[in-house]
């Protein structure tokens, strides 16, 4: 590594993997050598603060989970008496409804997932918060103003990607779409990467000659990968 | 859209996260789940709104995650009763900001652990050392690393292990992962005081 500061030892000693001559022999160099400890400081600050610019993002993405899940926590045996309604219904629906196609489920998807989003909007609401809140209002063009700047601002956001991607779906700008959801299902830093299903829903809605067929290599591996929106993928997969 | 069936002990959620790699999030995911009903009973306990029992369950859970990947939480206390304890908290602290205008105890950027292992008397010079570095302009700096640079530096704060990077990132193996994530920190560093 051609670099002045020693990096490997910092970490080394931070992360316990010195000898204990070796770590005493640092932690004298740190005493007297104060570029050294200079060097400790950039790195602690520098863990520090990504570390706190990590749990904001991941606290906005907990959020937006969170008020499906409080609403489901509410009126047990309401919610059993529906879910047997709705399983009736569901029983008659199989037998006596001809199946959807493909483009209706995508759109029942749409519909049901990307047109009222959680959010949670508090006195700090953040750009991504706002953005959720103007497509739930149906407000897409200020929403895809509001997420192209800010992944100006931050171009690894992938929760931003994500709903600009949403709200080009939204739009009918499907070409956009897919490559919005290109970009995010290429991502690998991920832990749950919707862009291979997303991707797919706009490829059905845009219907070109080889929409169908790439939707449903995406929806594959989405099933086969066991991906965010496996479930879906399978029901729409028996549809195309 | 679920990935683990419910039937996931705590114990085996805390393996799952004590493992990290490429499925540490969704077993966040499941674990944050299972107790958000605590949101609920925190608003009508401590008669909160939602959002903001919400915003402090989601502070207390990264605290919890915090401390299980860093190995600070032991287990003489059950998941849940740890998760709770610290969310009471989290709400105590909105009612006294709200009744008394006070900031919490409990907010603020915390410190690395990593400080208090270094010795009694150079900490305090650390330390001071630190906060003179400006984190909005270590944020703007970051922004100008390569999107790979930024994922990995971002990995390595959230206790992702070089193991765990070099899989995600696809690095032949965690030592070539750590050398490039330590240049990637000589490249922030530089830009940082251009």
């Amino acid at each position: 590594m051609s670099m002045n500061t020693d990096w490997n030892r910092i970490d080394d000693y931070l992360a316990n993997r010195l000898a204990a001559s070796e770590r005493s022999e640092f932690e004298g160099d740190l005493r007297a050598d104060p570029a050294l400890a200079a060097d400790l400081a950039f790195y602690l600050a520098t863990k520090q603060t990504l570390r706190a610019e990590g749990q904001q993002a991941r606290k906005a993405e907990l959020l937006a989970r969170t008020p499906r899940l409080t609403r489901r926590s509410s009126w047990p045996f309401a919610i059993a008496a529906a879910a047997c309604v709705t399983l009736l219904l569901g029983i008659g629906w199989t037998l006596w409804l001809p199946k959807n196609t493909a483009t209706e489920l995508a759109d029942a998807y749409i519909d049901k997932n990307l047109t009222q989003l959680s959010v949670t909007m508090g006195a700090d609401a953040d750009s991504l918060q706002q953005s959720i809140d103007l497509i739930n209002k149906s407000q897409l063009t200020q929403a895809d103003d509001l997420l192209t700047g800010l992944l100006k601002r931050q171009p690894i956001n992938a929760e931003a990607l994500k709903w600009a991607g949403v709200v080009s779906l939204r739009r009918g700008q499907y070409d956009k779409a897919i490559n919005q959801f290109g970009q995010l299902g290429r991502r690998t830093d991920l832990y749950a990467n919707p862009g291979l299903f997303l991707e797919s829903l706009a490829r059905i809605k845009r219907n070109r000659p080889d929409d169908k067929d790439r939707a449903k290599s995406l929806l594959q591996r989405v099933v086969n990968e066991n991906l965010e929106g496996a479930d879906e993928a399978t029901q729409l997969l028996n549809n195309l | 859209m679920n990935f683990l069936p419910n039937t996931f002990s705590d114990a085996q959620l805390l393996d799952g996260l004590r493992a990290g790699g490429s499925a540490r999030r969704l077993y966040e995911n499941k674990l944050y789940d299972r107790y958000a009903y605590l949101i609920r009973d925190g608003s009508r306990k401590h008669r909160l709104d939602e959002e903001q029992t919400a915003s402090a369950y989601a502070d207390a859970f990264l605290s919890v995650v915090d401390a299980v990947v860093a190995g600070r939480f032991e287990g003489r206390s059950g998941l849940k009763t740890y998760l709770y304890q610290i969310f009471t908290n989290k709400c105590v602290d909105l009612i006294r900001k709200r009744t008394t205008n006070r900031e919490s105890v409990h907010q603020g950027v915390e410190l690395d652990p990593a400080v208090f292992q270094l010795p009694d008397d150079t900490r305090s010079v650390i330390q001071q050392l630190i906060t003179q570095h400006e984190a909005e302009r270590l944020r703007q700096r970051l922004q100008l690393l390569g999107a790979k640079c930024q994922a990995m530096l971002l990995a390595w704060a959230d206790g992702f292990s070089d193991e765990d990077i070099a899989t995600q990132q696809q690095y032949n193996s965690p030592a070539v992962a750590k050398t490039s994530r330590l240049r990637c920190l000589e490249k922030l560093r530089e830009i940082y005081r251009t």
